[in-house]
């Protein structure tokens, strides 16, 4: 029985293998119908051949059957008898569902009912085989007698004719299965498919038909008799079948040749009323010029008749010939008679084999005699063997389709292993590298020789770990490679040209990651196919080709890999998701207006969301995005959606490279540490102070919440989940909040409750009031606050234990570096354990909030001398670097540090400014700033605090190149640093390529400046005016389009903001473009604060010229110069 | 691979891995016992009952923990210097193990010295249906006393029953 199951086993993944180039080549087959080329209807018939062949050797009738007569009709295209049509491969493909079907439930295969897609192909092959072919077809013919010995081997004359040419010897080799398998260990499933390899099996029969192969029956012989067709020698076919030359005979191709032309010079004469169709065979042939002129001649002279018909085949068959009964008796008398001495030869034949069988089966027990030419043991052996052979033989394909190499690329050197054996070799490698760490840390007590050896232990380990990974990964194609066929066939069926074209498929994932992908992908692509594109009516009503494309694309990316599927169909209107979330009741109004477009758009993928007007049975009611994005998140990805109306749709998802090591965040709760998945987390928040926490934490209902740049966010606090088994109710919501709550006290100073004092004792030694991380779970954001973060580390994840998977607050536990066990938690299910994953309502009005926000921005302020307090934004602070100061280097005057293997330049702020220098010795931070080409940190000495400043500067009161203005803060007066001033100050060979020329002189140096936001007017104007522009302000868009009509002749540009109240950017520059004035072409760049390519392609299309970041001062400027260069150009 | 043989012969010789819980003196048939740890680090794991400990690592392979007086309804008590951490092979149920008071000797015993344990009867035969017990799938006399066989399997299957939380009556 293990045999049998092991064998079947060995058969369905062969034949899966072969089924998917199949589909495949099924599809450029149709793609190349008109110009066939040789080559692929070869690969084609060769992998639909060996399914045959070895189902037929195991007994699965119906597979057989099925690719037998798919076969055929390939064989058809081959001899050049009929062109493939569309319909053909429609049937074709129909063909390949249900041997797929089959070799899913291979076992009860032989119930299946495949009469639909037989009754398919034979219909097309009944009306366009030509009458010759198909007569050629039904004739049998007993190819034995060109042998010696008693070979009964039937075989259809069609098959028989249309060898190819190239192969030019007929083999009759008889194998012993029973033998050859305890011999060699050779299974029939690889012996069919090295044959099909080097040449092509014209026919086979399992002699004495056992119902299978059961390990009883191992005993007796099991002949398998193959006439095989080749071109190598007969030496290499003995290597190749690995079988001594006795039971191989062999006849040259000129021995067939002359033996069909007798057969058919015999016929002519015995059916002289069958028609000689002369006319059809050189209308067939052009097609393939492979065919030799010798064979064309032989068959335009075939009158076709059989003239040793096996009586009862023929007659049983409908389309037999007729024959006149004298024809028949007489060939029956001849037949007989040829019987009985084919009976005679055949005991003589059986007899000896009989011996052999014996004498061996002795020998088996005795050491082995060395047989006459000893069989290969190995596939490579064979291979060797075999390939120079080929390599010799003159393969004749049809010229220049170049596709040889392609052919030979599917057969390169695999090993097929089990997925449990990867996984057994990547848990010893993880206990390897854990052996490792531990030497590692007692290498200093080694001597110096043994510390080379364990580095290169150290090395090797590693190396061998990431190999193992790669052993892992499987190219995206094989996913991809589903969806020609898909896309084909919805196209067909909604009456629809859709093509699709593919890059990147050669990206590798985890295989569990590819095999995931499958479902979620297929559904998008249908989705693209159904709801994306249009008739092609529609379509080209609309001005765009008749034909759809779908691009998928994959790529890696900062350690992930992007796949972005693209349709250019009618694409998602918001206005129509707007309604139906509406009729659904999903969202409110007042929320839907808070959305933008692309926020719309992404609702769709809302739970229980179709966004077709007719549901149809394509893309189907139910199953939806939501569930396309649950399985993205599931491995660990995830998925965005933008989509212009008429223009079309692109999904893109990020998916990690590996499901089994993933980034993630370090943190400590109620002591313990805890690791919580990268993508969840969008960000962290810190607040110290108590006072701040007891503003920012609101109250919605029991829930705490934090406002977030004027957005809600439930607060979730890890320590209380984690203490609380039971999913938490509004009555524990409540406790929680009432235990937390920040009050002020009797003086009016905000109380710690006693909580705060416990978790700050037990994690930090800084006191921090709350700290949180903004945690993203699908379309829901929550805070989850802990008592301190570690850090972030590359975790192996490895699954929680089957006796506690039901808490689904966890996604498996990790060892960390330091050998220590640390949980992952699941991010829903702790959202969902807290009662966190609802919307909550917003009470407070959302107008004056973002008033509010939009002037107050966070500032670092800092200390570099002993008297000055110094303030810069937060948004242009990269980062903030703890120096030694004996490590700074001094070239001439100047100052370097080398932080990460960066050389960079140190600026001290009192050197540029009149301000107090800093100690000696004090000086050890460095502050790297942000948008600045070059590397380069300002010098200082302590940082105070991070405040929210109102950067409403007065600027009048201290006046010098590099500050800003200034303020009060903490009580104190604060100097607003700007940074780029300074460096520029510092440096000013940097900056010397970039002075503006403005041409036409003073005159023409008039700008206009639309900002909402006093920080960034005057700072934008400071760049502006130090490039001597003489700026005007406006505060908005409608005041700056009411400059415009006023005075608009005289600005020589525009820079304006985006986002503002009154009128926005977009409006602003569609109004001006819109005037047929003077000022309508105003060279015009427009300013944000977030860049995304979505906003900088909206921003272009409604009419600005350029598009920056606001505190990018380099680009902007460069961006200037270079547009009013341009600008000069095309006036000229 | 059953720690029971399938032909139960009464002279045939089994070995247990025995250790101590409270005042009993329980085993384990060796063959399925990978080994015994003295590891103390432990990561619990919120939310699981009681009677589960937590995570530890054992070579780079993470292993459940079952606190075996929990199971037993024993009095709690702070791990010992003499604690140990029973370690089943795979086939047990994954990687996981017990925590026990101490490790006793490896014992012998011919197959006719153990007697069925009868089920709704507890560890020493009393009428006592208690669902904590039905891990026990043997009994032996000993000189030193009684010996209480234990099937990791059904150990496991009863902690994994009692992990979800439906079955958990809603707390106060």
């Amino acid at each position: 029985m293990d045999f049998n199951d092991a064998l079947t086993q060995e058969f369905v993944v062969e034949a899966r293998e072969h089924m998917e180039s199949i589909e495949e080549d099924l599809l450029l087959l149709e793609q190349q119908r008109n110009n066939l080329p040789r080559e692929l209807v070869d690969r084609l018939f060769r992998a639909i051949h060996s399914i045959k062949g070895s189902a037929g050797c195991i007994g699965f009738q119906r597979i057989n059957e099925l690719a037998h007569t798919m076969e055929t009709l390939l064989a058809m295209y081959r001899s050049g008898e009929i062109r493939p049509e569309a319909s053909h491969v429609d049937a074709l493909l129909a063909g390949c569902d249900y041997l797929n079907r089959m070799l899913e439930h291979v076992d009860k295969s032989n119930d299946m009912d495949i009469n639909v897609p037989m009754t398919q192909l034979n219909a097309l092959m009944e009306g366009s085989i030509p009458i010759h072919a198909k007569r050629e077809m039904n004739t049998p013919v007993d190819i034995g007698t060109i042998f010696e010995g008693n070979i009964h081997l039937e075989i259809d004359e069609h098959t028989l004719k249309h060898v190819p040419e190239e192969h030019r010897y007929i083999y009759f080799i008889r194998y012993d299965f029973v033998k050859f398998m305890s011999n060699t260990g050779t299974s029939p499933v690889t012996v069919i498919s090295e044959l099909n390899k080097a040449g092509e099996i014209l026919t086979a029969q399992l002699q004495n038909q056992h119902d299978d192969l059961d390990a009883s029956l191992l005993d007796s012989p099991l002949y398998y008799d193959v006439l095989y067709s080749t071109v190598l020698e007969p030496m290499m076919v003995e290597v190749l079948c690995g079988l001594p030359q006795d039971q191989i005979q062999q006849v040259e191709r000129a021995s067939l040749d002359t033996f069909l032309a007798n057969r058919d010079g015999a016929g002519g004469e015995a059916d002289p009323a069958a028609p000689a169709p002369p006319a059809e065979q050189p209308a067939a042939t052009p097609d393939t010029p492979a065919l030799s002129g010798e064979e064309v001649s032989a068959e335009a002279a075939s009158p076709v008749s059989p003239p040793e018909p096996v009586p009862e085949p023929v007659a049983a068959k409908p389309t037999a010939p007729e024959e006149s009964p004298e024809e028949i008796a007489a060939r029956k008398r001849e037949q007989e008679e040829r019987d009985a001495e084919e009976a005679r030869i055949a005991r003589e034949w059986e007899e000896e084999l009989a011996r052999k069988a014996e004498a061996e089966q002795r020998a088996k027990a005795a050491p082995p005699p060395p047989p006459a030419a000893p069989p290969p043991h190995k596939e490579g052996m064979t291979m060797t063997a075999t390939k120079p052979a080929v390599d010799d033989a003159p393969f004749s394909f049809s010229p220049g389709d170049g596709l040889d190499e392609g052919g030979a690329k599917k057969n390169s050197g695999t090993v097929r292993l089990s997925v449990d054996l990867l996984d057994e070799l990547m848990g010893l490698a993880g206990e390897l590298i854990l052996a490792r760490n531990q030497l590692l840390t007692l290498s200093d007590k080694f001597e110096p020789g043994t510390r080379a050896i364990v580095q290169r232990l150290d090395i090797v380990a590693s190396e061998l770990q990431e190999a193992i990974m790669r052993t892992r990964m499987q190219p995206v194609g094989n996913v991809f490679g589903k969806m020609p066929r898909i896309v084909r066939d919805l196209a067909k069926k909604l009456g629809k040209e859709i093509e699709i074209t593919m890059t990147g498929q050669e990206v590798e994932l985890d295989k569990t990651i590819v095999e995931a992908l499958t479902d979620p992908l297929t559904h998008m692509i249908r989705n693209c196919c159904d709801h994306g594109i249009g008739d092609p009516e529609f379509r080209q009503s609309q001005g765009k080709s008749r034909v759809g494309t779908i691009q998928l694309h994959a790529f890696h990316e900062g350690g992930q890999i992007n796949i972005v599927i693209r349709d250019d169909g009618r694409g998602i209107d918001p206005e129509r998701i707007r309604r139906k979330v509406l009729e659904r009741k999903l969202k409110t109004e007042a929320e839907l207006d808070r959305m933008s477009a692309k926020e719309i758009c992404n609702l769709v993928m809302l739970p229980g969301f179709s966004t077709a007007e007719q549901v149809s049975d394509v893309s189907g009611r139910g199953v939806g995005m939501d569930v396309v994005r649950a399985c993205i998140e599931k491995l660990g990805g995830s998925l965005d959606l933008t989509s212009d109306v008429g223009v079309g749709t692109t999904i893109t998802l990020r998916l990690p490279l590996t499901l089994a090591i993933i980034p993630s965040l370090i943190i400590r709760s109620n002591g313990r540490r805890y690791a919580i998945p990268q993508v969840n987390v969008e960000e962290l928040i810190c607040i110290y102070e108590p006072e701040d926490a007891m503003k920012k934490v609101e109250y919605a209902g029991d829930q705490e919440v934090y406002r977030l740049r004027g957005q809600l966010l439930p607060i979730v606090r890890l320590n209380e989940v984690l203490g609380r088994r039971q999913p938490f109710t509004e009555h524990t919501k409540a406790t929680i909040s009432r235990q937390y709550r920040i009050l002020p006290g009797p003086d009016g100073a905000p109380q710690l409750p006693e909580v705060y004092k416990q978790s700050a004792e037990q994690g930090s030694t800084i006191r921090r009031a709350l700290i949180f991380g903004v945690m993203n779970v699908g379309s829901r954001r929550f805070g989850l606050s802990f008592d301190d973060v570690i850090g972030t580390e590359e975790i192996v994840v490895k699954p929680m234990h089957a006796a506690v998977q039901a808490l689904h607050c966890y996604a498996g536990a990790t060892v960390l570096g330091d050998g220590d066990v640390a949980l992952i938690l699941d991010m829903e299910g702790v959202g969902k354990h807290a009662d966190a994953m609802r919307e909550i309502v917003d009470e407070m009005e959302e107008e004056s909030i973002s008033e509010k926000i939009k002037e107050i921005q966070p500032v670092l302020l800092f200390q570099a001398g002993p008297r000055e307090q110094f303030a810069v934004p937060l948004s242009i602070v990269r980062r903030i670097e703890r120096i030694d100061t004996d490590a700074i280097e001094r070239i001439g005057d100047r100052e370097y540090i080398t932080i990460n293997e960066i050389s960079t330049l140190i600026v001290r702020v009192d050197q540029q400014l009149d301000v107090s220098p800093m100690a000696e010795g004090t000086a050890n931070l460095l502050l790297i700033p942000k948008h600045i080409p070059k590397p380069v940190g300002f010098l200082f000495s302590r940082v105070i605090d991070v405040k929210d400043a109102n950067l409403e500067l007065k600027d009048a009161l201290i006046s010098q190149q590099g500050i800003l203005g200034s303020g009060i803060l903490l009580n104190k007066m604060t100097i607003f640093l700007d940074l780029f001033r300074l460096i520029e100050k510092a440096e000013p060979d940097w900056f010397a390529d970039r002075k503006i020329q403005l041409p036409g002189g003073k005159d023409s140096n008039k700008v206009l400046l639309v900002e909402d936001t006093a920080f960034f007017r005057n700072l934008v104007r400071k760049y502006l005016e130090d490039e001597d522009f003489e700026v005007t302000l406006a505060e908005d868009g409608l005041q700056a389009l009411n400059l415009m009509r006023e005075k608009g002749d005289t600005f020589r540009l525009l820079v304006s903001d985006l986002e503002m109240p009154k009128m926005d950017g977009w409006e602003l520059i569609r109004q001006i473009r819109k005037t047929d004035a003077s000022w309508a072409t105003i060279p015009s760049v427009a300013l944000t604060s977030h860049s995304s390519p979505e906003s900088r392609e909206k921003a272009m299309n409604n009419g600005y010229d350029r598009f920056e970041v606001k505190i990018d001062r380099e680009a902007l400027l460069a961006t200037i110069k270079n547009l009013i260069q341009e600008m000069a150009q095309t006036r000229a | 691979m059953n720690p029971k043989p399938t032909k139960k012969k009464k002279d045939a010789i089994r070995q247990f891995c025995t250790f101590w819980i409270g005042e009993r003196i329980y085993g384990a048939d060796i063959q399925i016992v990978k080994e015994i740890n003295s590891e103390r680090n432990i990561c619990p794991i919120p939310h699981a009952t009681s009677e589960i400990l937590g995570y530890v690592n054992i070579r780079g392979q993470i292993h459940l923990i079952i606190d075996m007086r929990q199971r037993l309804g024993l009095p709690e008590q702070p791990v010992q210097k003499d604690s140990r951490l029973v370690l089943f092979k795979s086939m047990s149920g994954g990687a996981f193990g017990i925590l026990v008071d101490r490790i006793g000797d490896v014992i012998e015993v011919t197959e006719s010295q153990i007697e069925e344990h009868l089920q709704g009867t507890d560890c020493l035969g009393n009428d006592r249906v208690e669902s904590s017990h039905q891990f026990i799938n043997g009994i032996c006399q000993l000189d030193g006393g009684l010996l209480i066989l234990i099937d990791p399997k059904l150990l496991l299957n009863l902690v994994c029953a009692s992990q979800s939380l439906k079955k958990v009556p809603v707390a106060v």
